[in-house]
């Protein structure tokens, strides 16, 4: 320690450590303040153009169902009696499906998502509805379907395809509209029933 | 510390035979395990999928509707034989980004590289600084002997500090 | 009436730090002493503030005033004593008055530790940052996190905090603890900040808030570990960590608090690294801003974040000019203040003290990426990953064995340069030791090349550690355990607790669900034994209280009863579950219970879930280990000043003898230059 000691090398070593620090996380805040709210993010359907999955639960409500054989459209509607928004759009529920009767061309069918059988069969009994209502087969339909939250609707053409989806509650005349679009294009296009391209 | 003159081998030995149990005991710990039952593919397997209805947690760990039939469909892929792999796709291509691992290849290899880019650096930095610093030692002067030989000629109390030398770091100040 | 009192206390605040900003900029330019003296004014003032606005706000939960805002929305008339008391921290508004409290008064503590050096330009500066830190607080309170906000007409009850966080008594204490070991790290960011303002960094002042900064790093760490288990009792999933955004944002600071502990003793010693060791008490101080950031803003998916997000732009804001501020001065002043000293050989307890460091920087850069690069895929490439607990753990674990191996072998390194037959002799029975505790644990079972040689690492590190302590003890007596290298050598040996419990409650958990019935059927048995341990079920039992709905299972386990239970609280339809630990020294078992008990009397059955885990217990006994080594360390010890001759002569002209028991507010000039 009594050796003489170089001067200190006047480098900026410290400056640029620094700045090249600081701008990286400067980045991070711009990053940061641009950033939506997680809850506001939306996830992409992996059934959305594609065949429909089968709907393979035992039927708590009306007989069963089998989506191949039926040339109909059809809304396929994940809901729990528990989810206040599945409650909240059940009206909406109902009058697609009396429309759909009268017209002949819709059909309604619900499947349970996470709830009990004897609470979804003392929900129909109480708010009304006939359709078709099958039992969640364990929660493997609605992993097919990729559902994780409820209420979740689909929308498939009469050739099977999914053409729709709808995250919270359906609203009948947006139901309706759109199956009217589809129709008419397809009328347009030469009638061979070919669904559009899914929609957001 | 006086330098010692044993042979290199014998004053090594301990050391030699440590490792060497360490190393029969480590493989036998790795090569000895058993084949991970179905109960623990599946808690893995759980553990490594995110509950499509939660906001961070794994599957193992919730409760939700989707996460049991997550669960359920883990169970029965085992069961039919699906491997690890296979089972995870089939849940990634139900619920898109759940798979809590980030993929390997993509953007996302970017989140495993840049740590050991990150340490690679940092610790070759420090050796580029060492060679730097390599102090190459100075001779041994005369005017450096004689200031030792002064020092030891004084006087010293009689309570000194024991046999220690203050580089024992258990002397060392606190 | 609350809230008037409650929000002139906010106002006080602001206005304080407001006049005290004003003085000490004005003292500062001016060389006025009698200014810079009035710090201590201005800062019982916004201590009056901060405490006038805390009483005013638990008064208004306590009496239930549900004409603020804040109380109609987080209390009600049902909620319990202590749950009610800890309402104030269990919402946003609520935790910024907590964390303005805590500010206040670390601000009074370094006014009146300080109080013979309040003219010195060094400790204004000091004292003008922090409340600049509180202004900034404060006015979070006056705008949009304002907890006094009244409502035109109150409900006449409110719904009470959310069910899981008044299910478990260790909601009242992890908050506070974690925000007094956040808050506490804003001291040693001012003397850092004014260290660099006056370009005064050779005298030793820095080492004199080292103590603050353990103080804080000690509640810091009380905090998180608590947390951990509170999560491990109240989820019923048997998880502690779950690497969540919320998590790692508390952990941040901790990881470079760490390394600045150790990284300051090479400056102490040998007058190095002063430059990174400021860096790194700034880096502290910005990642608690950050992680305030990112649990309050909802920009990151976590169960723990507070869902609020109008006070995040002001968080970030705050966030980025410290970092523009801190990176500013140290650029500037940055390269003026490095040492000439020189690391002699990287096999020296300098080049631990760096590899250490460099490895806590290297944790600290994974936990952090790992937090944010959702965010960064997703801006860059519009990709969606997600960053979960794999991650983490595949990337941590071996900084983890690396950290282990540190432990191990640098108490045993000397200053300077050690050479080989040094490390020879003074590591051979720690290596024993750790072959020993590997040995031991494969004969118990465990299984797996990473957790055996954690274990073996982790024996080491405590063979290192207790070789320390004894030579010390048997030194010098009790003494041998206080002091900054025993105390610290008593914190290793927590952290090597909790890393053995980690990797053994990690590798080796096992679970189990199933059907348990009174009286035993097909399929629905009334005994099952779980990992050695057997569990009866013996019915149902009911275990409300005024305010909530319970109802337990009553189950025998290894011959004493435990009570799980399903809680219902008046303010939604949503269930909670309530699990029960039986913990041993050896495992602990976790059960929960996935239903409410059906039936009654004989034919009662439950579903439960059984988690076993071995070692859990050793996880809360590390961390109070952690602390209270922490605590030993803060003792002064047999200290002596390190230019005091070791075996020179003391004749007489020469220096006076050195003092056993130095006045700890006496700063050591540090060796080297």
């Amino acid at each position: 320690m009594t050796a003489t000691e170089p001067a200190p090398r006047r480098s900026r070593t410290v400056m640029f450590a620094a700045i090249g620090v600081g701008v990286v996380m400067l980045l991070l805040v711009v990053l940061l303040i641009t950033r939506k709210n997680a809850e506001e993010r939306s996830t992409d359907s992996p059934v959305l153009g594609k065949t429909a999955p089968a709907l393979n639960g035992k039927a708590l409500i009306g007989e069963e169902f089998d989506i191949g054989t039926t040339d109909r459209w059809l809304l396929v509607n994940f809901f729990a009696t528990w989810c206040v928004p599945c409650v909240q759009e059940h009206p909406q529920l109902r009058k697609v499906a009396a429309d759909g009767e009268k017209s002949g061309k819709v059909d309604v069918i619900s499947v349970v998502y996470g709830d009990k059988a004897a609470d979804v069969r003392r929900f129909f009994e109480e708010k009304g509805g006939d359709w078709t209502v099958l039992d969640s087969d364990d929660g493997r339909t609605a992993l097919d379907w990729g559902v994780a939250k409820v209420p979740e609707s689909f929308l498939v053409s009469p050739t099977g395809v999914v053409v729709e989806r709808f995250q919270g509650g359906v609203v009948a005349s947006d139901v309706e509209d759109l199956i009217a679009t589809y129709e008419d294009q397809a009328a347009g296009s030469g009638g061979s029933g070919s669904s559009g391209d899914g929609g957001s | 510390m006086s330098t010692s003159s044993k042979s290199g081998l014998r004053v090594w030995a301990p050391w030699i035979a440590m490792a060497v149990v360490i190393v029969v005991a480590l493989a036998i710990g790795t090569f000895g395990q058993p084949e991970p039952t179905p109960e623990q593919r599946a808690q893995n397997l759980a553990e490594t999928i995110r509950c499509p209805s939660c906001k961070s947690q794994a599957v193992a760990s919730s409760d939700t509707p989707s996460s049991q039939a997550v669960r359920l469909l883990i169970r029965e892929r085992i069961k039919a034989g699906d491997s690890d792999e296979q089972i995870r796709d089939y849940v990634a291509s139900r619920y898109p980004q759940t798979l809590l691992e980030p993929p390997g290849n993509g953007f996302g290899t970017l989140v495993w590289a840049l740590p050991v880019i990150f340490v690679i650096v940092a610790v070759a930095g420090l050796v580029v600084r060492f060679r730097a610093y390599r102090p190459g030692g100075r001779a041994v002067t005369q005017e450096d002997r004689d200031l030792v030989a002064e020092a030891l000629e004084a006087p010293v109390p009689p309570a000194a500090e024991g046999p220690d030398a203050p580089a024992d770091p258990v002397e060392e100040p606190v | 009436m609350n809230a008037a009192l409650g929000f002139g206390g906010v106002v006080l605040g602001v206005v304080g730090c407001l006049g005290a900003i004003v003085t000490l900029a004005i003292g500062l330019k001016n060389h006025r002493s009698d200014l810079l003296r009035m710090s201590r004014t201005y800062a019982f003032m916004i201590l009056g503030a901060a405490v006038l606005s805390f009483i005013a706000m638990e008064r208004a939960l306590i009496t239930r005033d549900f004409s603020l805002k804040f109380v109609a929305t987080n209390g009600s008339s049902s909620t319990p004593a202590l749950y009610n008391f800890a309402t104030l921290w269990s919402a946003l508004e609520g935790s910024i008055l907590l964390w303005t409290l805590i500010l206040a008064g670390y601000t009074v503590a370094v006014v009146l530790k300080f109080r013979k050096r309040l003219t010195d330009p060094l400790v204004g500066w000091a004292m003008l940052t922090m409340f600049v830190v509180a202004l900034f607080f404060f006015g979070l309170m006056l705008g949009p996190a304002n907890p006094f906000r009244t409502l035109a007409v109150p409900p006449l009850d409110g719904p009470g905090p959310n069910p899981l966080l008044q299910n478990h008594p260790l909601m009242a204490f992890h908050p506070p603890m974690l925000y007094l070991g956040y808050v506490g790290f804003t001291v040693p960011f001012a003397f850092a900040i004014a260290a660099l303002t006056t370009g005064r960094l050779g005298e030793g002042w820095l080492v004199e808030t080292r103590r603050w900064t353990l103080f804080a790093w000690t509640f810091l760490t009380i905090g998180i570990v608590l947390g951990a288990w509170w999560s491990h009792e109240v989820l019923g999933w048997g998880g502690y960590w779950a690497w969540d955004p919320v998590e790692n944002a508390s952990f941040l600071p901790w990881i470079t608090a760490t390394a600045f502990i150790h990284s300051v003793m090479v400056q102490e010693r040998r007058g190095m690294l002063r430059v990174w060791n400021l860096s790194l008490l700034c880096a502290t101080f910005s990642l608690t801003i950050l992680g305030t950031f990112l649990t309050r803003s909802g920009v990151l998916d976590s169960v723990h974040a507070f869902s609020d997000s109008t006070i995040g732009p002001a968080l970030l804001t705050f966030f980025g000019l410290t970092v523009l501020v801190t990176v500013g001065l140290i650029a500037w002043r940055g390269d003026r203040l490095r040492s000439p000293a020189r690391i002699d050989s990287p096999v020296s307890r300098e080049g631990a003290f760096l590899l250490n460091n460099i490895v806590f920087a290297a944790f600290a850069f994974v936990v952090l990426l790992g937090t944010v690069f959702p965010l960064i895929a997703e801006a860059l490439n519009g990709d969606r990953v997600t960053v979960g607990v794999p991650y983490f753990e595949r990337m941590t674990m071996p900084i983890g064995l690396v950290l282990l191996f540190l432990m191990a072998i640098a108490p045993v390194l000397p200053w300077r340069k050690a050479s080989a037959e040094t490390l020879r002799t003074r590591l051979l029975w720690p290596g024993w030791v750790g072959t020993s505790v590997l040995i031991v644990a494969l004969l118990l079972g465990a299984q797996g090349f990473a957790p055996l040689l954690a274990f073996f690492l982790a024996g080491f590190a405590a063979g290192s550690a207790l070789r320390q302590l004894v030579l010390a003890t048997r030194r010098q007596g009790v003494h041998g355990l206080l002091g900054r290298t025993n105390g610290g050598m008593i914190v290793h040996l927590g952290v090597i607790m909790l890393a053995v419990a980690f990797v053994a409650s990690n590798a080796y958990q096992s679970e189990r669900e199933a059907r348990m019935c009174v009286t035993a059927k097909e399929g629905c048995p009334s005994t099952i034994t779980v990992a050695g341990h057997e569990i009866t079920y013996l019915g149902s039992v009911d275990a409300s209280t005024a305010a909530r709905t319970q109802i337990s299972a009553r189950l025998l386990i290894d011959g004493k009863v435990y009570q799980p239970g399903i809680q219902q609280f008046p303010n939604g339809n949503q269930q909670i579950g309530k699990p029960t630990v039986r913990n041993s020294p050896r495992d602990s078992l976790l059960i929960a219970l996935l239903n409410p008990p059906t039936g009654t009397g004989d034919t009662s059955s439950v579903q439960i879930r059984v988690v076993h885990q071995p070692l859990i217990v050793w996880l809360w006994t590390g961390g109070a280990l952690m602390a209270f080594g922490s605590l030993l360390a803060a003792f002064p010890g047999k200290r002596r000043n390190p230019t005091d001759p070791v075996s020179a002569p003391v004749a007489a002209g020469g220096s006076p003898p050195p003092d056993p028991d130095p006045d700890p507010d006496l700063v050591p000039v540090g060796a080297g230059a």
